[in-house]
């Protein structure tokens, strides 16, 4: 018996090429594409949905993390795939956190998707090791400590070192040492250019 | 012993040359002691100064006996005391003269005098000015007066005066470029009140402030970009792979291209030019849909989608042609609302949706075809977090069971909020 799949992505290409993927293996049935991930729930509460290939940042920003604790709270039996192409640091852990099945990254990753979707079903867990290598200024993404990638994410908000500080729960001046270390990792000049290449790469997503 | 008479002429002129040295060291002393305000000393130093004027006079009354012959019967008595009482005398009031005048400058060194306190002011950068109820000026520096000319462009006579002009701004950039900042307080001193009006130099102050509110003004700036840069940017990132992901089509597609030269020139079997074909479907396919990235259509293909599944028709007399996330984020959910309500409590087949736009609002009407409620609709779960959200965003929601359940919705769209305007008016 087939695999019934619901695909949530938002870009026209890659849920294209997912449906083509989905479309081609006898082992797997599309029954729906959607763009949005907040009504994924909707279609799982209809029944028929064993795996879901969930993209993280999907249509009007609705989150496909939290769509996926939704789903899996109410149906744990329903295989989740994350299908992402940002090497935001967190988002493994969190899907890790909330059950999610498995991970993937959409150009990073050599094993194709219909084979994590096998596995997924037999009852693996695939997670990568690590977030794609990404080359920011002088360094990558990896040369950052958990702490600096905390602060870069808040860091794109725009606010002050002391309401960063507050958020995070630590000194403004700690907020302001870190920022410097990040500056003189990547070479860069200033937070803004950090925060925005930070952003634009994807390795910080708020 | 001997008489003042009986001296030879030259000692006795040495004697009233020694008188007149003290004596003028005495009226010196007189002077000094007079301005450090020590009577007794003062009276001493008198004293000294009378007794060797005395003796000036005896000599000089003895010179003129000797020249003349003649003097009066007092001056002879003392010119009959003997010569060493006059020593003494003259020794005593020099020693005193010297004491006197160590003591003048011991004094000096140990007190404080007013000339001592207006030349030390006089020193200060900062402009000190001191003055009385009545606003009279008694004590103030050259700074101050600089400043007060620059600034009431007159002299420093009316304490109050520059008083009040102090309170216009809390700093003022003289014509000098330097920067002074005034405060003042009360002293009480010798049973009155006391102006104390002070003039600090703040020019490094001022330049580092000014410098800071540049910097400020410049982070500002920055963080607007920047937050303006996190509200655009997943916009951005999605249309880079986009583009990225049509770059790759049309990469795949030259190779294929490529494989199909190869196919051609080398007769490829069947199965290669099923697979070579499959391929062009696929991309063909792609190729045609991307067209289609318009987020209102995406929601719409959504609701449709989900309406598929769950069993209702959806039949739309208009659809969203807003691009606002947020106003469509709220559309979708109402849709949803109404789609899931429809067919669980009232069993409808199709639900009618009317979507009418002005320039500050997106107003959206559902109506469907199931069974009427029979008792008044109780807001819980889905609906009442609808309310909610579309309160929280300005916008407002209206349910109308008679003549045929509705439900209407209206979400202002951007920064305008329309919360108090009715669906009837």
């Amino acid at each position: 018996m087939a695999t019934n799949v619901l695909i949530v992505e938002d870009q026209e290409m890659p849920r294209q090429l997912f449906e083509i993927f989905v479309r081609s293996d006898p082992r797997f049935s599309l029954v729906a594409s959607i763009s949005n991930a907040s009504l994924a729930i909707d279609f799982c509460r209809n029944g028929g949905i064993d795996l879901i290939l969930m993209d993280v940042m999907t249509e009007l920003g609705s989150s496909g993390l939290d769509a996926a604790e939704e789903i899996k709270k109410a149906y744990p039996e329903i295989k989740i795939i994350i299908v992402t192409s940002m090497p935001e640091d967190s988002w493994l852990d969190r899907a890790r956190r909330i059950g999610v099945d498995s991970f993937w990254y959409k150009e990073a990753q050599k094993e194709p998707i219909l084979t994590v979707m096998a596995r997924t079903m037999s009852g693996e867990k695939i997670y990568p090791n690590a977030t794609p290598l990404v080359q920011i200024g002088c360094t990558n993404n990896h040369d950052f400590t958990k702490r600096e990638l905390d602060i870069l994410r808040e860091l794109i908000s725009g606010d002050s070192n002391a309401e960063i500080g507050e958020r995070l729960g630590i000194e403004a001046s700690t907020v302001k040492y870190h920022v410097q270390n990040m500056l003189e990792k990547t070479g860069m000049h200033t937070r803004t250019e950090l925060a925005a290449m930070a952003r634009s790469l994807g390795i910080v997503i708020k | 012993m001997n008489s003042l008479l009986s001296i030879s002429v030259p000692i006795q002129n040495l004697l009233c040359f020694w008188a007149q040295l003290t004596c003028l060291g005495s009226i010196a002393n007189e002077f000094l002691l007079w301005r450090q305000h020590r009577h007794r000393a003062f009276f001493l130093s008198s004293v000294c100064a009378t007794l060797c004027f005395f003796i000036i006079h005896v000599c000089m009354e003895g010179t003129q006996l000797r020249v003349h012959g003649t003097t009066n019967g007092f001056a002879q008595k003392l010119l009959q005391w003997p010569f060493e009482v006059y020593v003494f005398c003259l020794l005593a009031v020099s020693t005193l003269c010297v004491i006197s005048y160590r003591s003048v400058l011991l004094w000096g060194k140990t007190h404080v005098t007013s000339a001592s306190i207006k030349e030390s002011i006089d020193e200060l950068p900062a402009g000190v000015c001191y003055y009385l109820e009545d606003n009279r000026c008694i004590l103030s520096n050259h700074r101050m007066k600089n400043i007060c000319l620059a600034l009431l462009k007159e002299p420093l006579q009316n304490g109050a005066a520059l008083y009040e002009a102090s309170k216009s701004k809390p700093v003022f950039v003289l014509p000098d470029g330097t920067a002074v900042s005034f405060r003042h307080r009360m002293i009480p001193f010798d049973g009155v009140f006391l102006h104390e009006l002070i003039a600090d130099d703040v020019t490094l102050a001022y330049q580092k402030n000014e410098q800071l509110r540049v910097d400020n003004e410049r982070a500002r700036r920055l963080q607007e970009g920047i937050k303006a840069y996190g509200e655009t940017i997943a916009d951005t990132v999605r249309e880079e792979e986009i583009l990225q992901a049509k770059v790759n089509i049309h990469d795949g597609m030259n190779r294929m291209i490529l494989a199909t030269k190869k196919a051609m020139q080398e007769s490829a079997t069947d199965d290669e030019r099923k697979g070579i074909l499959q391929m062009w479907q696929g991309q063909a396919l792609m190729l045609c849909k991307e067209a289609d990235t318009q987020k209102s259509n995406h929601v719409v293909t959504d609701l449709n989608t989900l309406a598929q599944v769950i069993g209702i028709k959806l039949r739309w007399n208009s659809i969203p042609q807003t691009s606002d996330s947020a106003v469509l984020s709220l559309f979708l959910s109402a849709t949803r609302e109404a789609m899931i309500n429809a067919t669980k409590h009232a069993h409808a087949t199709f639900l009618r949706i009317d979507v009418e736009e002005s320039k500050n609002a997106l107003r959206a009407t559902f109506t469907n075809d199931g069974r009427k409620a029979v008792s008044p609709i109780q807001e819980t779960g889905g609906l009442l977090n609808l309310r909610e959200r579309l309160k929280k965003s300005g916008g407002h929601m209206q349910i109308q069971t008679e003549p045929e359940f509705k439900l209407m919705i209206q979400i202002p769209e951007g920064e305008n909020h329309y919360g108090n305007e009715c669906f009837n008016c």
